[in-house]
């Protein structure tokens, strides 16, 4: 750990000595952006708007007509969504294979405080990358609640679920015996880099950090997350145009550099194909002491020979885990790698509810699951516009009238319209998911997955009341 | 006319920085999704990007995304909607310093925006207001007043630390 620098409260530069301190505990110190994960997503959030509502209409080709760059790839992208929907089983000939198959998707809970429970039509899962796996099953869920329509206020209830109270296993990551140099080294030395890991800001670093090489962060967070991006052997990596020409002595500006930097598409040659792919991401998880066995693999064909890319999903007791790592590779080599270093170790077995009381947490504010989020779609145009200051509102991409219809004024003691969505929750499995604590500890909490009759998903922790701390924090 | 050739050029120039500004202000799991919104806002908007000054635009529009994505679950009385988009909450942060979070938390949302973007994005003078929406001069102050208003604050601690040292 690195220590704050001292602060002398009378001295005349107490500001900009304040000001580094803020700047020595930048999140993003040590890490790594996977672009190219990072443009498959984008892709696949067009893929979605444009097929989310995939009408017999024709409005769905309208749709995708609009989209010009991000539709290049939307379909490579929609097979990354196939393949966390179904874990395995992909059809429409799509060259995505799996060792480890059957695996149930990770459940999606309250990220961090942030997110609310969310409702959505299908299991999808992990967008490609590690630390993103929630993520599909929240575009998923926007996307549906969207243009589904009726979220926001929201009852549930229940048809032919068990009253009875269970247990179930939870885990947690511990980080604190993989946080190391020896972890970083070892990965350094699996990818080929030299150079000896550094402690900076409180994250071990290897290569370099300005963009002009690869560079490998392990960061001090929950999942020991380790990641390593080679800009040189990415197709569409940006590489420092003279990184020697960057005085040590002008003050460093972290939004420069890219402006700085030269950025041309590449040709690397093919990429490996999936078995070669996955060989080299087991080797990287050998070198590291994890066991590559206890990983789902799935390596997605997103239809561009340039790049290849796999997700190992963990897996424990035929159930996903959230922890995954990924890496992507082109003609050139290893581009990015992505994962989480941090052992799994069980809690114990912990008093959860009966699934008919996880419906009934669903209308529990306690618990907020009780509405879906809505899609941010063009309408993010809207936000912007009014200053972000009211809640995204979904409206359906539908054509426009073709002529205005003048709203009538109630009559004298009408009612007003206050629509409320019932659904009718028929199933529920009991599963884990991914959790943030506040202090950014990383725990698998044993979870419910509840279906609706109307082929919504909705998950709501599982945890009895007894073991949950409702405190607030800070 | 702004086609696939623009966005690849914006995408190539800028989708790290705006992929480290999401990371810095939401839990992990959520840095890749919200990015990637961030991005496809700028190619639905694509007319609207100014030119020259993309970068503050993607920064702005994370703002707002962010800020919306950290309200949700969260009721939010309809009387009492910030006018600032509060797009980072410390208590969601993986800060390892606690009292850093701390005088974080006990700033304004605004003063905590300007800051961090100061800070971590590295931005003043006109790069700061293009993201704030307001003149040079403007951001400027807004700078200065936020830079002292950090230093009362932690100034504030040091002397309530004192008197309980006492």
């Amino acid at each position: 750990m690195s220590t704050p620098p001292p602060i002398d409260p009378s001295s005349v530069s107490d500001e900009d000595a304040y000001v580094d301190r803020l700047r020595a505990v930048d999140p993003a110190t040590g890490a790594t952006s996977d672009l190219t994960a990072l443009r498959a997503a984008v892709a696949a959030r067009a893929d979605e708007t444009a097929g989310a509502a995939a009408a017999p209409d024709g409005l769905a080709a309208h749709r995708r007509s609009r989209f010009g760059w991000p539709a290049r790839v939307a379909a490579a992208a929609a097979a990354v969504l196939v393949v966390g929907s179904g874990g395995y089983a992909l059809g429409n000939g799509r060259a995505s294979t799996a060792e480890v198959q059957g695996a149930a998707p990770v459940i999606s809970l309250n990220g961090g405080g942030s997110d609310s429970g969310l409702g959505s039509s299908s299991a999808a899962e992990p967008a490609p990358s590690g630390a993103e796996s929630l993520a599909g099953a929240q575009d998923s869920a926007r996307s549906l609640g969207g243009y589904g329509g009726g979220w926001g206020r929201t009852i549930f209830t229940e048809s032919g679920l068990s009253d009875a109270a269970v247990r179930a296993e939870a885990w947690a990551l511990d980080p604190s015996s993989t946080f190391s140099e020896a972890t970083a080294a070892a990965a350094a030395k699996a990818l080929g880099m030299s150079g000896t890991p550094t402690l900076r800001d409180g994250a071990w670093q290897v290569g370099a950090t300005d963009g002009s090489g690869p560079s490998l962060g392990l960061s001090p967070d929950g999942q020991g997350t380790l990641s390593y991006y080679d800009p040189s052997v990415d197709p569409w990596g940006c590489i420092a145009r003279d990184a020697a020409t960057s005085s040590p002595d002008e003050p460093e500006d972290p939004a420069a550099p890219l402006e700085q930097q030269e950025c041309l598409e590449r040709d690397l040659g093919p990429a490996p194909g999936t078995d070669a792919a996955k060989a080299r991401l087991g080797e990287v998880l050998a070198a590291l002491g994890i066991d590559a066995s206890t990983y789902e693999m799935v390596a997605e064909d997103y239809g561009d020979a340039r790049w290849s890319y796999i997700t190992g999903y963990q897996v424990v007791d035929g159930q996903r885990t959230g922890v995954t790592w990924s890496a992507s590779l082109t003609g050139a080599g290893l581009s990015s790698l992505y994962g989480s270093t941090a052992e799994l170790v069980s809690l114990g077995e912990y008093d959860v509810v009966s699934p008919a009381e996880a419906v009934a947490r669903l209308g529990d504010p306690r618990f907020g699951a009780s509405g879906g989020y809505p899609y941010i779609a063009d309408d993010t145009a809207g936000v912007l516009e009014n200053g972000g200051s009211t809640a995204v509102q979904p409206t359906p991409d539908v054509p426009e009238l073709a002529e205005s219809t003048l709203p009538i004024a109630p009559g004298v003691g009408s009612s007003f319209s206050w629509p409320v969505q019932e659904i009718q929750i028929t199933s529920a499995r009991l599963g884990v998911a991914m959790n943030w604590q506040s202090d950014g500890a990383v725990v698998l909490v044993p979870t419910y997955e509840l279906a609706g009759a109307d082929g919504s998903t909705w998950s709501v922790i599982a945890v009895a009341d007894d073991a949950l701390d409702f405190a607030t924090v800070g | 006319m702004r086609d696939d050739a623009w966005f690849e050029e914006l995408f190539r120039a800028h989708a790290g920085a705006v992929h480290r500004y999401v990371m810095r202000r939401c839990a992990p799991s959520d840095v890749q999704d919200l990015t990637a919104d961030v991005l496809l806002v700028a190619w639905r908007r694509r007319q609207d990007v100014p030119e020259g000054a993309e970068l503050p635009w993607l920064y702005r529009t994370a703002s707002y995304i962010l800020a919306n994505h950290h309200r949700k679950g969260r009721p939010t009385p309809v009387e009492h909607l910030p006018e600032e988009p509060d797009d980072v909450d410390p208590a969601d942060l993986a800060i390892v310093d606690d009292e850093v979070r701390e005088v974080l938390e006990a700033l304004s949302p605004r003063d905590r925006r300007i800051l961090l973007l100061h800070a971590w994005e590295g931005l003043d003078g006109e790069g700061l207001a293009a993201v704030l929406g307001i003149s040079r001069g403007g951001a400027d102050a807004a700078l200065s007043r936020a830079r002292s208003r950090l230093r009362a604050v932690w100034s504030e601690r040091d002397t309530v630390q004192a008197a309980d040292l006492r």
